[in-house]
């Protein structure tokens, strides 16, 4: 079977996370992704955060599967036409340098559209166009302007960053949409474009409620905020939410049996209008049934603390997982707080590709996050990181049409650096 | 100029948000997005939070800009001859129901797939299909908790987290709009349709691939060295939550500025990275510590990191975040501010570029949405106000081809 983005070839020269999520995530959609790389070091997450000595980090091989490796030496003369021949032999080339870094290679947006008019440029930046243009992100910079941080934690807490990647990996997918989405456009046009994806749009665009609710705040207070209920005015910004649910149905994390031992032993729970009787039946309250002050959903609403600690009550005499199991009858909408313990012992997950565990020929087996766009035309095993340099040759040879004198000649120019498969001959 | 996805069609049959999302997005891109909707009460956040009495909510009108609507009950026969004409005549058709609930319509895969063998079915999941949660029904934040990243967030000493950006919803959108333009760009080739699903769990869970790699380095090494736990704490066999750590390796913390005691957003983020370390000393007028040996690496500063920011703290008190972010800026340190959804809503930059956008509502006057955060040199993304109920009703009818006899006809069966 044809794999969605067969016979597409990608010049990653992506490093660390948000554009290697774009470029891996591509790959697994059959692209042909050809990940250059300093000659010696390459990418520089290869050795950041190691956990076995002299083997390629997590870090990167969690980012990089189904990737070909080139080594490759920009600055050298050779090594510039080798690139030259790679943009002429692809269709996308894929950045995450800083601002102006391409255009001090001497391949400014100009130059690649004359060398190849069908080619697409995509950029990950830190900011768009303004006073923050040229300023380094990472991510938490990314989630503090994007306006996540300013939203999550407790109301009487410090603006809180989330261990969900929204800056990194966030911005690299709202890329791979705007390839696959110039990838079509070039079917009609014949032509490439510029495509860009700032962190900090990618963070806000996942923030728009709370953009939503800035514009409801200037028109009267959040009533589906907890501190609503508790009678706490508002300021003139969206304020933190702490554990409240969006939509407003009013939820929380309430604590199960073992939360004083275990950080997870947490239950999300939703108290939903329409299952409210059920509630109250599993719980035990059965005249909140009737009760006004606690029958309406608008009754409810300055008793939110209390309706909480009384269903707390409940879920602590039980672990998630039973909590969970009880509220599943009732059709109570809830969720177990899962670690990435959990996660990784999960075999539904295992079953549908959601995790996958690779080989790898110096660190063994490792686990890694599959492809979670599911297409039914599309099956693309994952496939371990390259070593470093490992495709340098067959890439010379298969891609750009080298003989093995040609090859021989790049070689001794330095432009592939001195031992590109240094790291597979440990 | 065209745009990239002119031509194509969507049949939307998403509401609330991961779904609508996904379909206003590829109607920014030019793609015509027909938005089904119950006759008489549609979208269900038409209603959901109002701010204005009797006009669509923001949460509506945020999620649905560029797009028809056409009020259909899929339940009469009529209504299933309309449905049928339309998935005939489109490439997409795009849906967020509870499981199985389109095959309850008898529109099925296969019945899709005799009526156009090149229809892209994409559905929004809670969870995977063959998932053992399957049937459940997945909330914003129950998809944070199953996904890991309620797990990750916050502070050791205090509850798992919730995000307030839509990890579970828009974020799953995006997952679903990638998944659609690949099968839309195979199609091109193969002229086959197929089907797209992306569940909410896994939309998370892939943002959380870090987390997945510290689960693996801490079964391994037994520590994670950039975690604010490490060396004075303690680890599990789990991977702990944060606080407001720098997750690459390079220590970060959110810091009080000035005014932090009446403003809950008076913080900025600093990051002490590690060839950025003379600068900071320098900023701080802390040139000692620039070659003292107690202080001059990252191993060195691990075990007094808190004390290193309490100083910076110091110094940032009597100064406002932006002029922190001024002062830094020329030392080239890693740093902003924590900018509130009002600073947001009011950048200039951000309306400039786009990614703010103000749109002319029929009902409601104007309102501020987030445009597109993809950026194309051959697109102009422009932004129309989303549709009222059933608005484009008689206008999709007539471009199946129905006369103004037989329009009349389904409105009288209340098909739509």
């Amino acid at each position: 079977m044809a794999k969605a983005l067969e016979g597409v070839r990608i010049l990653d020269f992506t490093h660390v996370q948000s554009g290697p999520t774009c470029t891996q995530l591509l790959a697994w959609f059959g692209a042909d992704v050809i990940k250059v790389e300093r000659p010696g070091e390459g990418d520089v997450t290869r050795a950041q955060l190691r956990d076995v000595p002299n083997a390629d980090s997590l870090y990167f091989t969690m980012l990089n599967s189904n990737k070909r490796s080139i080594t490759l030496d920009t600055k050298n003369a050779e090594g510039k036409k080798v690139l030259e021949d790679l943009v002429k032999a692809c269709d996308v080339l894929v950045e995450n340098f800083a601002p102006g870094a391409l255009d001090r290679m001497g391949f400014t947006w100009e130059r690649l559209q004359a060398i190849n008019p069908r080619l697409i440029l995509a950029s990950v930046k830190g900011f768009g166009p303004g006073p923050f243009e040229d300023c380094k992100v990472y991510e938490n910079v990314a989630q503090c302007t994007g306006g996540a941080a300013s939203t999550t934690g407790f109301r009487d807490g410090l603006p809180m960053v989330t261990g969900a990647q929204i800056g990194d990996s966030g911005t690299g997918l709202h890329l791979a949409l705007g390839i696959v989405t110039a990838l079509f456009q070039r079917e009609q046009t014949g032509r490439g474009q510029k495509v860009l994806a700032a962190m900090q749009d990618s963070v806000l665009n996942l923030c728009r409620v709370k953009v939503r609710d800035q514009q409801r705040l200037e028109r009267g207070p959040l009533r589906e905020y907890s501190q609503f209920g508790e009678g706490v005015p508002f300021g003139d910004a969206v304020p933190r939410a702490g554990n409240d649910s969006g939509g407003g149905q009013p939820g929380r994390i309430l604590k199960c049996k073992g939360w004083e031992h275990d950080p997870n032993a947490y239950i999300y729970f939703i108290t939903q209008a329409p299952v409210w009787n059920k509630i109250c039946e599993v719980i035990g309250e059965h005249t909140w049934t009737m009760d006004p002050a606690y029958a309406t959903p608008a009754g409810r609403l300055p008793h939110l603390n209390e309706i909480f600690t009384r269903i707390e009550a409940w879920t602590m005499a039980h672990t998630k997982f039973e909590a969970m199991e009880i509220l599943n009858k009732y059709d109570i909408p809830c969720g177990p707080i899962l670690s990435m313990k959990e996660i990784v012992a999960d075999e539904s997950l295992y079953a549908t590709g959601t995790l996958v565990e690779v080989e790898h020929p110096v660190r063994g087996s490792y686990l890694t996050v599959g492809n979670p766009i599911k297409l039914s035309d599309n099956d693309v095993p994952v496939e371990r990181s390259p070593l470093l340099g490992e495709h340098t040759d067959e890439i010379l040879a298969a891609v750009l049409g080298f003989d093995a004198e040609r090859i021989a000649q790049v070689r001794q120019s330095g432009a592939l650096g001195e031992e590109p498969l240094r790291q597979a001959a440990e | 100029m065209t745009k990239p996805l002119e031509g194509i069609k969507i049949i939307d049959f998403t509401h609330v948000q991961a779904g609508p999302a996904c379909t206003q997005l590829l109607a920014w891109f030019g793609a015509d997005v027909i938005k089904v909707e119950r006759p008489g009460s549609g979208d269900v956040t038409r209603n959901q939070l109002r701010d204005i009495s009797n006009a669509d909510a923001l949460y509506f009108t945020m999620l649905n800009s560029n797009k028809r609507s056409l009020t259909l009950d899929t339940k009469t026969p009529q209504g299933k001859d309309v449905l049928t004409k339309l998935i005939k005549e489109s490439d997409v058709l795009v849906e967020n129901f509870g499981p199985g609930a389109l095959d309850r319509m008898g529109f099925t895969w296969e019945h899709i797939k005799e009526l156009n063998p090149g229809m892209i079915v994409a559905s929004v999941k809670g969870f995977s299909d063959g998932h053992h949660y399957e049937d459940l029904k997945v909330y914003e934040n129950v998809a944070q908790c199953a996904g890991g990243a309620a797990s990750t967030t916050g502070f050791w000493d205090g509850p798992p987290t919730v995000s307030a950006a839509a990890l579970g919803d828009s974020n799953t959108g995006m997952h679903l709009a990638i998944g659609i333009l690949t099968a839309l760009h195979a199609k091109n080739k193969t002229g086959k349709g197929q089907k797209v699903a992306v569940s909410m769990q896994d939309s998370v869970i892939n943002l959380c691939r870090v987390k997945l790699r510290d689960q693996q380095r801490l079964d391994r090494v037994g520590y994670l060295e950039e975690y604010p736990q490490y060396p004075h704490g303690e680890f599990s066999d789990v991977v702990p939550r944060g606080g407001n750590a720098g997750g690459g390796g390079q220590p970060g913390w959110v810091l009080k500025c000035k005014g932090w005691e009446t403003d809950p957003n008076a913080y900025i983020y600093f990051t002490i990275q590690g060839h950025a370390w003379a600068p900071i000393c320098k900023a701080l007028g802390r040139e000692e510590w620039i070659n003292d040996p107690a202080y001059n690496t990252a191993e060195a500063r691990q075990d007094k990191i808190f004390e290193i920011f309490a100083i910076i703290e110091a110094w940032l008190a009597d100064k406002t975040k932006f002029e922190a972010v001024d002062i830094l800026r020329k030392f080239d340190i890693p740093c902003a501010p924590v900018l509130t959804m009002k600073e947001i809503a009011n950048d200039p930059s951000l309306r400039e570029s786009g990614t703010i956008v103000e749109v002319d509502h029929k009902e409601r006057g104007k309102y501020l949405t987030v445009g597109s955060p993809i950026k194309f040199s051959d697109m102009k993304v422009e932004i129309t106000g989303s549709p009222l109920l059933g608005e484009h009703t008689d206008e999709v009818l007539a471009d199946l081809g129905y006369s103004a006899e037989q329009i009349q006809e389904l409105h009288a069966a209340r098909a739509v």
